[in-house]
């Protein structure tokens, strides 16, 4: 680590503990119980220098044995290590417990952090990438915890508390020992780093075969009708194979390490025993001190190849923490007004004043925007009075989602202002605002579950025959009848049991439910049949009287129907009238019906 | 046990030199730990007793005990070396062997197989099971070196102190158990764990893709408490888990910590009676302190034993599959698509969801596929792209058929390497197809054109894009017959009205069997089947059936109608 890779990762960890507190809190007193466990590891090897110093009498191979002193040594030293081990294991228990709990904290912080992140981010950032750091990022800290941090608490002490003994010992043989040691971490640090980078190789290798897999897998039918099948197949086996073979280069990389750390401790003991030789009794030493020095150096020398992983876990841990914190540090998305406006009893008439809205950023290559001008809408002015049924045409890109989004507040205006009963949008309290007016999106997104938990979703007081009468009321009883369990059908992951058509009539009787007084449909109609098709324009009839209806239409079959229809064009209101105005008007309108009437005739 | 050798044995069958080679290296490293224990007694008693003792040592001792300490190092080094290294590669390789079987396999059955199955299934076999089926070998030879080891330790410990020996003797099974006890116990524990891993992972994509529809209702506080309930039972898994980890470990080090003190007690008695020398005890415990780490490898490789035995099972089970018989169109010269009594019954299915008795479409005819949803469409078009199992006879022209299904799969690769799925065509053919499909201009728009990189980690095209993409692959493919499954949904209806215009036109003598619910599709094609529940319910123009049939005037002209009632 570059001193100002570790100055980041100081900071990365300051700002951690920041959102985290709970993981500060008793360290102190973890640490502490680590430093009394390495008695376990150490009480032994001073144990065999005292018996061997004081227990033994001097004399050729033996002899005369203390044997009483013997045993008073060994039964202290055996009360040691049983508290010792206590120790041990209540640091463990500690930390485990309180970082999995402050895991567990962080996880919840960053599902409401992530909920209330605006619409325009979530589009940005890819659903994938927000879902990895819940999961995946937050289980590089885990990891960390449950490894990482033990073994800097558990070695760390150890072999902190080995070397002072060592040098209470003899302070030449300590430096003997750390000196021959020393060049071990160098060599170990270059083995671990190409180590991580064959490791990293054998990853990615890994990721394409499991990726060709799939495909042989669901690219079947396409490879079948083409006769690719088996050429598909030796590709496969030819990626495994190199996968394999990565595999197994990292393995022996893998298997270079463990001898690195063996030589050198036989090194070290080697440098120990010929020094204290070349010293010999005349500098103060003791057999037992040099016997128990062996033992000791084992044991100093162990942590250090695990030293050297978890040095990476740890590089790994701070850099999925930074990316969390990256998260917790974008702001929510439109604020909470400070001080609500309460919306007016009455008529909830909704106007638009000289808006312009411009998403912040877009997502590198996902559209391709020639033009400097980021603006979706510009300078929209529209009244549209309560109880009105307004259209909204148009082509794609140009502004019609971003019109219904302005009016649900999932997003705010760059300039201008988005009234409701003449109260400013940036002024109404959430909730407020979401008991009046329902957004049902593009995408009808169901939950994995029953056709009711889906729409218990909206109001989960509702019972099921409070959710049959609205079908009732929709015209869509006949349709769930013809569902083979009814409202208990199950519609799968993503309603995915359910077809296209079917999903957008949960989507709609989910609105119907919430029996918001506006309603905002952004719809999504390309793959239902024309029967299905019409059956939810009329469907959404029925739910429209008595309320303000936007819908967002894709097929000019809902557009004939509303009072009144407007036509976007480069986040402009081209032409605003009723359907036979506008047809007569012979503009934008009138050639989108010509078309829509010359494909849909028989 | 033999259930557990046959399972070696079959698994490492190709691969036995390297894993010889790698029991071999085991052996070695289970001898030298034995004489490393003897190098250690050698260097107290020979060099560093003497000194300190009588005061002065020979240097030819002191240089012989380094050089036999050093060395056995550098053996028990090398054996490591050897016994990781090729574990790895049996490892590894027996893995590239049970999956090359399972690719085969699956290669060998037809491609209507894998509807019977969970794609996610199949996959799983030639990646993780295979993984899985060889676990236990990587720790495996080190796991029989270390009964190697202990067997020469036991012998070594008895013959220089039969006392002590028995000591010893009786602490390592001690810790083995305990070692075995927990290996089980942790591998649950953590297993739990990762079950409701996956469950937070699986909800939360859940809900973060849901996003609109929480914000839509305001939902955001009750999904965060959704999720933190599957969160909780995370944690309190993981800290179960902690609780049972913080017992063993603080245990693995209790246990050799009194297993030593035992010893040293014993040995002082020992060495007061004159039978022991203190280098004698030194390596005695040294040797007891090597031996309390490996016996961690032997927990390891029994916990591995039921991973491995259901890896093999399951892909025993995929082998072990009866094969399907393959029925594909017959290829015929000079013919467009011709079907007699055909039959189809889905697996799992009691009745046909396809049942035509007669349908012959002439070579370079045009026919539009009509019916609701469910009345077998899609199967029509399965069975003439060869992808479905059939009762009866189909045939179809000799250069085959290029089907575009409904879902557009595109593989990550390139747009041109999607558009050839391995033939050979200049960029003005390809460009030629894209044209006839409406596609050239958001191909050439693109900065890499044709190298562009699609699919899972490319450019995302939009349904109707992709649509187009697959209609040009299939143009390429220069078959005789071209089938779409209502793959033009996702076009605008100009568009549509573009590229259906452009097919038709120049068709040739290919044959072209759309499916579509679009009036101004199936007008432009003229001549019409319509499906009801699996059979031919009507066959004739678009005006004729119009005309005489109530159920497809009601379909195709939904819109008007609704126009009319407005």
């Amino acid at each position: 680590m570059s001193a100002e890779g570790s100055r980041g990762a100081v900071d990365v960890i300051a700002r951690g503990l920041a959102v985290s507190p709970a993981l500060r809190r008793g360290l102190g007193g973890t640490v502490v119980l680590a430093l009394l466990g390495t008695g376990t590891r150490v009480a032994v090897p001073i144990l065999v220098q005292q018996v061997i110093d004081h227990g033994f009498s001097q004399g050729p191979a033996g002899g005369e044995v203390d044997f009483p002193l013997v045993a008073i040594l060994c039964a202290a030293c055996a009360l040691v290590v049983g508290i010792s081990a206590w120790c041990l294991r209540s640091a463990i228990k500690r930390l485990g417990m309180r970082s999995e709990e402050a895991l567990y904290g962080l996880r919840v912080r960053l599902f409401e952090h992530i909920h209330g992140l605006s619409i325009a981010y979530h589009n940005e950032e890819k659903k994938g990438a927000l879902v990895a750091r819940v999961t995946s990022d937050i289980e590089t800290l885990g990891q960390f915890f449950s490894w990482g941090a033990l073994a800097w608490l558990l070695d760390g002490t150890l072999m902190f508390v080995v070397a002072m003994i060592m040098l209470s010992y003899d302070w030449l043989l300590a430096i003997v020992a750390f000196v021959v040691a020393a060049p071990l971490i160098y060599g170990f640090r270059r083995v671990q780093v190409r180590l991580v980078r064959s490791y990293e190789k054998a990853r990615e290798m890994n990721g394409n075969y499991f990726g060709e897999a799939a495909e042989f897998v669901n690219g079947a039918d396409v490879l079948s009708a083409f006769d690719q099948r088996d050429t598909y197949a030796n590709r496969l086996v030819e990626t495994m194979r190199a996968r394999y073979r990565a595999e197994i280069r990292a393995g022996i990389l893998g298997a270079l390490l463990f001898p690195v750390g063996e030589l050198f401790s036989v090194l070290t003991i080697v440098g120990v025993s010929v020094t204290a030789i070349l010293r010999g009794p005349e500098a103060g030493l003791s057999l037992g001190a040099v016997v128990g020095f062996i033992f000791l150096t084992y044991r100093f020398l162990e942590p250090i190849a695990e030293f050297t992983e978890i040095i990476d876990n740890t590089q790994g841990a701070v850099a999925g923490l930074s990316r969390i914190l990256e998260i917790i540090e974008t702001p929510v998305g439109p604020p909470e007004p400070l001080a609500p406006k309460p919306l007016p009893r009455s008529r909830l008439d909704l106007d638009f004043s000289r808006v312009w809205f411009a998403y912040q950023s877009r997502a590198p290559g996902e559209t391709r925007d020639d033009s400097s001008d980021p603006f979706v809408l510009r300078d929209v002015t529209v009244e549209i009075p309560f109880g009105q049924h307004v259209a909204i045409v148009g082509s794609t890109g140009s502004g019609k989602t971003t019109f219904g989004r302005l009016v649900s507040r999932l997003v705010d205006p760059s300039t201008g202002q988005v009234r409701l009963g003449g109260v400013s949008l940036t002024d109404v309290a959430r909730d407020d605002l979401r008991s009046v007016l329902t957004f049902v999106p593009q995408e009808p997104f169901l939950f994995d579950g029953t056709v009711l938990s889906n729409l218990r979703f909206v109001d989960p007081n509702r019972d099921e025959d409070g959710c049959r009468s609205i079908a009732v009321n929709l015209g869509l009883d006949e349709w769930l009848g013809s569902l083979p369990r009814g409202l208990w059908t199950p519609v799968g992951e993503r309603g995915n049991d359910l077809s296209a058509g079917e999903r957008q009539l949960v989507a709609l009787l989910r609105a119907a439910i919430a029996e918001p007084r506006i309603l905002v449909l952004d719809e999504a109609t390309s793959a239902v049949d024309p029967l299905i098709d019409v059956r939810i324009s009329r469907a959404f009839d029925a739910l429209a009287a008595g309320r303000t209806t936007i819908a967002i239409a894709h097929r000019l079959s809902t557009a004939m129907r509303a009072d009144r229809i407007l036509v976007m064009e480069d986040g402009m209101v081209m032409e605003d009238g009723s359907h036979d105005e506008l047809v007569v008007l012979g503009g934008r309108y009138a050639s989108l019906y010509e078309t829509w009437v010359a494909t849909t005739s028989g | 046990m033999s259930d557990f050798l046959s399972l070696v044995s079959r698994i490492t069958r190709e691969h036995r030199r390297s894993f010889a080679i790698a029991i071999g290296g085991a052996s070695v490293y289970a001898v030298c730990t034995v004489l490393s224990a003897f190098a250690v007694s050698r260097v107290i008693d020979e060099a560093i007793t003497p000194r300190f003792e009588d005061g002065k040592v020979g240097p030819q001792s002191v240089v012989l005990a380094m050089v036999l300490i050093t060395a056995v190092g550098i053996v028990r080094a090398a054996s490591v070396v050897t016994r990781r290294s090729y574990a790895g590669i049996t490892e590894w390789r027996a893995a590239g062997t049970l999956a090359t079987s399972v690719i085969d396999r699956i290669c060998k059955q037809p491609v209507w197989w894998l509807r019977t199955r969970m794609t996610g299934e199949v996959i799983s076999r030639m990646t993780i099971d295979a993984e899985a089926a060889v676990a236990m070998l990587a720790p495996l030879p080190f796991a029989s070196s270390v009964v190697v080891l202990l067997g020469f330790a036991a012998v070594a410990m008895l013959v220089s102190d039969p006392i002590l020996g028995g000591i010893g003797l009786c602490v390592i099974p001690l810790l083995a158990g305990v070692n075995l006890r927990y290996q089980r116990r942790v591998d649950a524990l953590f297993a739990r764990a990762q079950e409701h891993l996956g469950d937070l992972s699986s909800t939360v994509h859940e809900s973060f893709e849901a996003v609109t529809v929480v914000k839509a209702f305001g939902a955001e506080e009750r999904e965060a408490r959704r999720l933190s309930r599957v969160a909780e039972r995370l944690r309190d898994a993981r800290i179960e888990t902690v609780r049972f980890r913080s017992r063993f470990e603080s245990l693995l080090d209790l246990v050799p910590s009194t297993g030593i003190i035992v010893l040293l007690l014993a040995g002082s008695w020992r060495i007061g009676e004159g039978q022991m020398t203190v280098g004698e005890l030194g390596g005695f415990m040294y040797l007891f302190t090597l031996l309390s780490f490996p016996l961690r490898i032997i927990g390891y490789a029994v916990s591995e034993l039921p991973h491995s035995r259901a890896g093999l099972a399951h892909i025993d089970g995929l082998l072990g599959e009866a094969m399907l018989t393959t029925m594909v169109p017959d290829k015929v010269h000079g013919l467009g698509v011709e079907i007699r009594d055909l039959r189809v019954v889905p697996h799992g299915h009691a009745e046909p969801t396809l049942d035509i008795h007669h349908l012959d479409i002439a070579r370079g005819a045009c026919l539009a596929v009509v019916g609701e949803t469910g009345s077998g469409k899609s199967t029509l078009v399965g069975v003439i792209a060869g992808i479905l199992a059939y009762d009866g006879r189909v045939r179809v022209g000799r250069r085959g058929v290029a089907p575009v299904f409904q879902e557009t799969f595109l593989f990550a690769a390139t747009l041109r390497e999607n558009l050839l799925l391995g033939q050979r065509r200049s960029d003005e053919e390809i460009l030629e197809a894209l044209r006839i499909a409406d596609a050239e201009s958001f191909v050439t728009e693109l900065v890499d054109g044709l190298d562009t990189a699609v699919g899972e980690r490319g450019v995302g095209l939009s349904g109707g894009q992709r649509q187009r993409v697959a209609l040009a692959r299939a143009l390429l493919a220069d078959r005789d017959v071209v089938v779409l499954d209502d793959t033009t949904s996702a076009l605008d209806p100009q568009t549509e009205a573009v590229v259906m215009r452009n097919l038709v036109g120049r068709l040739g003598d290919k044959t072209l069997v759309v499916v579509t619910s679009r009036p101004l599709t199936v007008s432009l094609i003229g001549n019409v089947v319509f499906l009801v529940e699996g059979r031919v319910f009507d066959r004739g123009t678009h005006e004729e059936l119009l005309g005489r049939c109530p159920r497809y005037e009601a379909l195709m002209d939904s819109y008007e109608t609704d126009r009319r009632e407005r």
